[in-house]
This record gives structure tokens, sequence and C-alpha cells, in this order.
């Protein structure tokens, strides 16, 4: 158990460092910032200066181990923008996504378990297939979209929610909707196919020879074996879920990590934007390590095979 | 003369409708302390009486019954209790995320008093294992403790009527006799019959009195084990005992160890 844990922690590690870097070459590749911050009108001389006190001017390598170096420290850089800590803005911005993407997987995890048992229980009927349907579209329609159809609906034509900004507890409801849906969609899709291959099994007959009650051998006995595999996307979901934040807290206004990056890239802020996706990578990858110990709870045979 | 604890008469079982139906018009019994063979190859029906016989399917038409209670899968939880059933996949019927002790808890909680006349202990050891497996899972088990434990659990219920299907034929050869004589015990000393479901001539004859070879849904041949066998009217029992690898060689080996064993 103790080893796993380590191994998973090296390859986090491992997985961040790749990031970081990958982060650092994307950003120092797409032009010159001294002359996008300082706009057209400016003089060469001028943005040579900038480009001196912003250090960009010295060797990409050097550059790379005061940004590694950096980061090791703690310190993910100032930005170029804000002419603020990118931390602090960071810290700033995150209680919001994580209210956003917190509301957003339970909204996924409540409607989309239930869901999927609901198909698997009722495996052929139509229920299922509404609820494939369902889910199907819900995989396949762009967050984008959905997001400004449900603003049009729900904001504009209803009236009943906000459609966008931080307000109140209203507001996250329509964004968090949005978001839900993809990792709704496959929740529910998973948790079929697992749910159903679980009723399958003779151990559920079994259990109906001795008399549990269907809903006995549906919670107890059938969730709990199918629980594995749709445990291993929530991982996957974390990722997904920042990912679409982005584009939701964009048609949404919501004043989260994502809007921060995409002001950042728009505003050529490649201070900014390198600290964002380091620490969407670090919290991509701690999720996933405290999911890979909740196995070994989940799953007793993990847990006394690897004790 | 011992009760009948099963009772099927003219049982039919049709999947699909327009379809040949599983199980043609079978009539048959089992008594008290009896263990009654059924045999057949795969897809002759013989696991769909299982499943009828264990209220775990409805019969198209016929009737099954154990005493006076009519098996349907809509049975009361505490008429289910009086029918069990053993499965082929000794692993498989167990859940594999609960313990044997934690599986038996459930049983008690379910069933109450019916289930107090033994503690788990004196189960595990009355199936032949030892206590400590209490806390194990079914992984950690072999496929003859499994079997064990499934036994142990049908016993629990104090069922009149146990129906195993192909208990053994998932285990090797030397388990298989082990769980064979078990049940051959229990069947003595529990007051329960026993519907044994195998495609293995060799086994059924070994442990039972009276046999039903079945054949696409219908009982081409019934008798006692001696008499079906040895002397087999229809042609597809002779076909099926003939399909036994070595019979004859093993039979004469057999016969060879008892002379030599003999004092």
């Amino acid at each position: 158990m103790i080893k796993t844990i380590v191994i998973r922690l090296l390859l986090g590690i491992a997985t961040l460092f790749l990031a970081v870097t990958v982060a650092f070459i994307v950003a120092h590749g797409s032009g010159n910032p001294a002359a996008e911050l300082l706009g057209a009108s400016a003089t060469p001389e001028r943005v040579a200066q900038l480009q001196h006190e912003l250090g960009l001017d010295r060797p990409l390598y050097v550059q790379y181990f005061d940004f590694i170096g950096g980061l090791l420290r703690g310190d993910l850089g100032t930005s170029l923008r804000y002419n603020q800590p990118n931390l602090e803005l960071i810290m700033q911005r995150i209680p919001a996504t994580f209210e956003l993407t917190a509301v957003a997987l339970a909204i996924a995890v409540v409607v989309g378990i239930p869901l999927g048992t609901l198909a698997a229980v009722k495996e052929s009927t139509w229920i299922d297939r509404v609820t494939s349907a369902v889910a199907l579209f819900g995989q396949s329609v762009p967050v984008f979209w959905l997001g400004m159809m449900l603003i049009l609906i729900f904001a504009v034509q209803l009236g009943w929610l906000p459609a966008g900004q931080r307000n109140g507890p209203l507001s996250v409801v329509l964004p968090a909707v949005a978001l839900s849906t993809l990792p709704m969609a496959q929740i529910a899709r998973l948790t079929r196919s697992s749910m159903a291959e679980t009723l399958g099994e003779q151990f559920i007959v079994a259990g109906r020879a001795r008399g549990l009650s269907r809903a006995s051998i549906i919670l107890r006995h059938g969730l709990r074996n199918s629980s594995i595999p749709v445990l291993t996307i929530f991982g996957l979901q974390i990722g997904a879920l920042l990912s679409g934040a982005v584009t939701v807290e964009y048609v949404f206004a919501w004043p989260g990590l994502g809007t921060l990056a995409t002001q950042a890239i728009e505003g050529r802020d490649f201070t900014l934007a390198q600290a964002v996706v380091v620490v969407g990578v670090f919290v991509f990858v701690i999720v996933n390590l405290i999911i890979d110990v909740l196995y070994a709870v989940i799953d007793p045979r993990i847990r006394r095979t690897r004790a | 003369m011992s009760e009948t604890v099963l009772a099927i008469d003219e049982l039919t079982v049709v999947y699909r409708r327009g379809h040949a139906p599983a199980v043609d018009g079978v009539s048959l019994q089992v008594r008290e302390h009896g263990m009654v063979g059924v045999v057949g190859e795969s897809g002759s029906g013989k696991t769909s009486i299982a499943m009828v016989a264990a209220g775990l399917w409805p019969a198209t038409s016929g009737t099954v019954m154990s005493g006076d209670l009519r098996i349907t899968p809509r049975m009361r939880r505490n008429e289910r209790a009086t029918v069990q059933m053993v499965f082929q996949d000794p692993q498989g019927s167990l859940d594999p995320r609960q313990t044997i002790g934690s599986g038996l808890r459930e049983l008690r909680r379910l069933h109450g008093s019916r289930t107090s006349w033994i503690s788990d202990a004196d189960l595990l050891d009355r199936v032949g294992l030892d206590p400590v497996l209490l806390d194990r899972l079914p992984h950690q088990l072999s496929g003859g403790q499994a079997q064990r434990v499934s036994i142990g659990r049908a016993l629990l219920l104090r069922p009149r009527l146990l129906i195993a299907d192909e208990p053994t034929s998932a285990l090797d050869v030397s388990v298989q006799a082990q769980i064979l004589r078990l049940l051959d015990e229990i069947r003595r000393e529990e007051g329960l019959g026993i519907l044994f479901i195998s495609h293995d001539l060799a086994i059924v004859r070994a442990i039972c009195e009276e046999v039903h070879v079945m054949r696409a849904g219908k009982v081409v041949e019934s008798g006692t084990a001696e008499q079906v066998m040895d002397n087999p009217t229809h042609e597809y029992t002779a076909s099926l005992l003939a399909a036994i690898p070595g019979r004859e060689r093993r039979e004469q080996d057999a016969i060879g160890r008892r002379e030599t064993t003999a004092p």
C-alpha cells in the first residue's frame, strides 16, 4: 500500500515536470511577449529594454532553469499584465473554479449513477434506450453551445436564473449544469455497462436464490461491484472538468481559473498562462493520487494483496 | 414413505415464443433424503429445470411443488429459504467484495431465527472448513473451499430441497470427489432431498439412486442409476455412455482395485 502510493507519487511528479516543460516551451514559442505588451507603436529600443527587464534576452535554457527553480521554491513568477504575483492571482480565482467544478461533479454523480443503474436494471427496455440517447447527447453536444442555449432559455426567455457572473448561490446553477453534462453522460454510460455486467454474474442470481430483495441486490451487491470502473474515470473527469471549465467560465463570465487563463493568453501574459497550467496539472495529479488510494478502500482485493 | 420435497409435473419452459421449448413436458420427483440426477448435454434443458425448481425462472406451463409450497419466482423470502441452490462456478457465486463471515451475517439478518440453529464456526465445520476462513474473501479460497461455503450457506437456511447445478464441473477431479462425498453426507444426515444436475454420467451414477436422461428438453430415459447405465434402452443414453472416454478401462481399473484391496 505504502509502496503503491510512493510509486504513484513519483509518477505524479514526473507528469508534473513534463507538463510544466511543455507549458514553458509553448509559452516561449508563441511570439515576442514584450512587443505584444507594448503594442504596435513601440520602438525597437523600448522592446529590447523590456525584454531585458523581463529576462527574455537570456538563453532559453537559462530561462527554463530559472523557471523550474522558481517552481521548486513555490514561486510561480509575476504577472506581466497585473504586476502581481501569479500565485496570488490564481489563489483569488481558485474558489470560484472549485465551486463550479464541485457543483458540476456533484450533479454528474447524483444524476449519472442512478441514470446508469436504472438503464442497466431495465436493460433493453425503452427506459434504457431513452437513457442511452440522453447520455449520447450529453457526450456529443459542444459545451459552449449548450451553455448559450441554457442562457437563452433559462436566463433570457424564462428569466429564472442569472445568465452569468458569480453572484449568489443561484448563479452557479447554469454554468454547473453546462459543465456537468459531459462527465454526467460518461458516468451514466459507464455505470450502465459495468452494472449490466455485474447483474449478470452468478452471485447476483445466487443472492436472489437466498431471498435477497431486489433493492439490496442492486444497491449492496451490484453497485459496489460495479463502482471501480466508474471511480477510474473520476480521475479523468477532473481533467475534463478543468478544461471544460475554461469554456464554461468564458461563456458565463465566471471569474475562475478558466477566465484567468483566457485573459492571460489574450493579453500575452505568458508567465500567468504558464502558472495556470502548472496549478491545473498539480490539481489533476493530486486528485488522481487520491483516487488511487480510494481504490484500495473500495476494493478489498487490492487492499489485501498489496498490504 | 418419506416426504416429496420436489414434484415437477409436466413442466414446460419456453424462452421465446415460437421457438422450441427449452423444457418440454418434464415430470420428476425428489424425496427427502433422496438424490435424483438429471443428465444431458449442454442445451438439453437441465439448467432450465434447475432455475425453475429454484424459483428463479417462471414455468411456462406445468407445476413445480415442494410439499405444499408452489415454487415460483414470486415466492416470499421464508418460502424461498426452503429451496436452495448450489451453482457451477464456486467463486462466481460469492460476492467478490464480501468476506465469508459477512455473507453469512447478511443471511442471518435476512432470515432471522431460521438461521439461529447453528453458529458460523459450526456451520463451516459442518461443511469441512476451518472457521478462520470466515475473514477471507472469495478469491482467497480454493474452488473446493468456495463450493463448500456455497453448500454451507444453503444449509444455514435449513432447506428441504437443494438444487445442485453442475456443482463439481469447475473443480479438479480429486476435489470433485470430496464435494460429492459432502453432498451425499448432507443428503443422509440433513432432512433434505437433492436434485443433482450434471453432464457427467459417471458422477451421476456414483451419487444418485435415480436418473433422468434429457435431450432437447425431453426426458428420454428414467430409472435407477444402474438400470439406465447398464442397460440403456434409449440410443441417446447409449451414445452418451459411449462418449465417456476410457470408460471401460476406468471401470476395469476400479474393479481391479476393489479386488486387490479386498481382504
